[in-house]
């Protein structure tokens, strides 16, 4: 960087006319004249602190050399393009005539670029809804799409799309600012000699952090969808989880686990196993799968269990549905399954679902923001042990 | 479209109206007019050239080296007439009224 020069961060855009302008006269009262405009950070020049006026022209407007002449008469310099549709003016004498002294015609002077800024907002707001479009529009035609949602690592792309509505709407804030000020100045109304830019930098830098604080927010999110989840068999795990007894529900003592084939040839029983997951939405889901049967029996009996706590409770109920409709696939074979609501003290809701066909149960419960889903195939009734699913749901990791 | 003139643009069509005249030579006209209450910036100036170009109330007559001079067309004199006269009968309403009016006594 050159001696003496400094930068700040760019937090007004110049599109945002009338506060660019007190902003950068606000500077040099301060000592702080401006060198060079930048998307990032405008660099400023020490000096002594005096009053200059700095005014931006749309570019070209003054591309003449008689007005440049009738400009240098008056006192006013070019300090050259600044953004993409303006060029700066600044004066030192506080006596000279303003490089506009009629607010109407300086609004006439600006409609071309308001033509301009109306195109690029249509074309903005267009591509807008196609990206919202692309995130949202999916859920529309996937099956679960709450179950979906819930176990993404990112809360469906929403979190993303949230950053770039906020990104957006630093720009909106700019372009209103433009057309706000050229109504102004077209009721004959001259510009706010401060211009009131703290509030617009205020603004900026509060819109700055959020999306800066929801980028680390978004790395986190990642990291932790990947690092945090972990599996092995329910035999010997030392870290807590979840669990109904698949030998407490049958009241046996003498079940013995039946492992599975070891397709993976790495040794473990995947038959009898856990699974923890995290998402944004879920940060704790479990996954258990045991498989016993009676020594010296073909017979085996089973219990599946997937258990979801929700950091939003609201989702409990919609996630609810979409287990009760995706595992007794009731919108295409409705009659596959008996499915009616249990009374079920100490929850929320409970739904039992009965094979017509085969033994076994299917049960889903929802207590606040913890939804589990339950199946088995032996010959016990789940709801007959409400005591084990009570301490089912008071696991606490 | 231009719906009213201003006092800047108003002036601008007066000092065209008997000679053609560059763009300096009308600031340096409207200054001198007014005794420099109404002055005209060079973003205003060269601003309301080009919109009264865009109108065809005033034409480019000649070109020398920086100098552009300009001139009035037929429409912009009628423009300007048309602003004169209104402006006339705003100015003869006040003065009726004026003629009318009688102090209110103040109520201390």
């Amino acid at each position: 960087m050159e001696t003496g020069a400094v930068r700040r961060l760019s937090f007004i855009d110049p599109v945002d006319l009338d506060h660019f302008e007190g902003y950068l006269d606000h500077m040099a009262r301060k000592g702080l004249f401006f060198h060079r405009f930048g998307p990032t950070f405008t660099t400023f020049r020490r000096g002594t602190p005096a009053p200059m006026r700095y005014r931006l022209e749309p570019y070209g407007n003054l591309w003449r050399r008689e007005s440049q002449n009738y400009c240098r008469e008056l006192g006013w310099t070019s300090l050259g393009r600044v953004g993409k549709y303006f060029e700066l003016y600044c004066n030192p004498d506080p006596t000279a005539p303003e490089l506009h002294t009629d607010p109407v015609v300086r609004a006439y002077s600006l409609d071309a670029t308001a033509r301009i800024l109306k195109r690029y907002c249509a074309v903005l707001l267009i591509l807008t809804l196609v990206f919202l479009a692309v995130v949202l529009l999916p859920y529309l035609f996937f099956h679960w799409p709450v179950l979906t949602l819930v176990e993404s690592p990112l809360a469906g792309n929403l979190l993303p799309a949230i950053m770039e509505l906020i990104s957006l709407s630093l720009s909106i804030r700019a372009y209103a600012a433009f057309f706000r000020f050229c109504r102004r100045l077209r009721r004959g109304k001259e510009p706010h000699p401060e211009g009131s830019w703290r509030r617009s930098a205020r603004l900026y830098l509060g819109i700055l952090l959020t999306s800066v604080a929801l980028t680390a927010v978004c790395i986190v999110q990642l990291w932790a969808f990947v690092a945090l989840p972990w599996e092995g068999e329910i035999a010997g795990q030392e870290r807590p989880f979840p669990l109904l007894s698949l030998a407490e529900l049958e009241q046996s003592d003498t079940l013995e686990v039946r492992p599975s084939l070891d397709f993976l040839g790495d040794g473990l029983d995947r038959d009898n196993y856990v699974r923890f997951s995290w998402s944004p939405l879920a940060p704790e889901q479990y996954e258990t799968d045991q498989h016993m049967a009676l020594p010296g029996s073909d017979k085996t009996v089973s219990l599946s269990m997937r258990w979801y706590r929700l950091s939003l409770p609201f989702l409990a109920s919609p996630l609810l549905e979409e287990l009760v409709y995706r595992y007794t696939e009731y919108n295409y074979f409705p009659g596959e399954y008996t499915v009616s609501e249990a009374a079920l003290p100490g929850f929320d809701r409970a739904v039992l679902a009965v094979d017509n066909d085969f033994p076994g149960q299917r049960l889903f419960l929802r207590r606040g923001g913890t939804v589990a889903y339950l199946s088995y195939s032996g010959e016990a009734d789940l709801l007959a042990r409400p005591e084990l699913l009570e301490h089912l749901f008071d696991f606490q990791d | 479209m231009l719906e009213t003139l201003t006092e800047s643009m108003l002036y601008v069509l007066m000092a065209l109206l008997r000679e053609e005249r560059c763009g300096t030579e009308i600031a340096d006209f409207v200054s001198a007019k007014t005794g420099g209450r109404v002055r005209l910036g060079p973003g205003t100036l060269y601003t309301i050239l080009a919109k009264f170009q865009e109108e065809a109330l005033i034409q480019e007559t000649a070109v020398e080296g920086r100098r552009r001079t300009y001139a009035l067309t037929q429409a912009g004199r009628a423009r300007y007439w048309d602003e004169v006269a209104r402006l006339r009968a705003c100015i003869a309403d006040a003065e009726e009224e004026e003629r009318l009016w009688k102090p209110v006594p103040c109520a201390d």
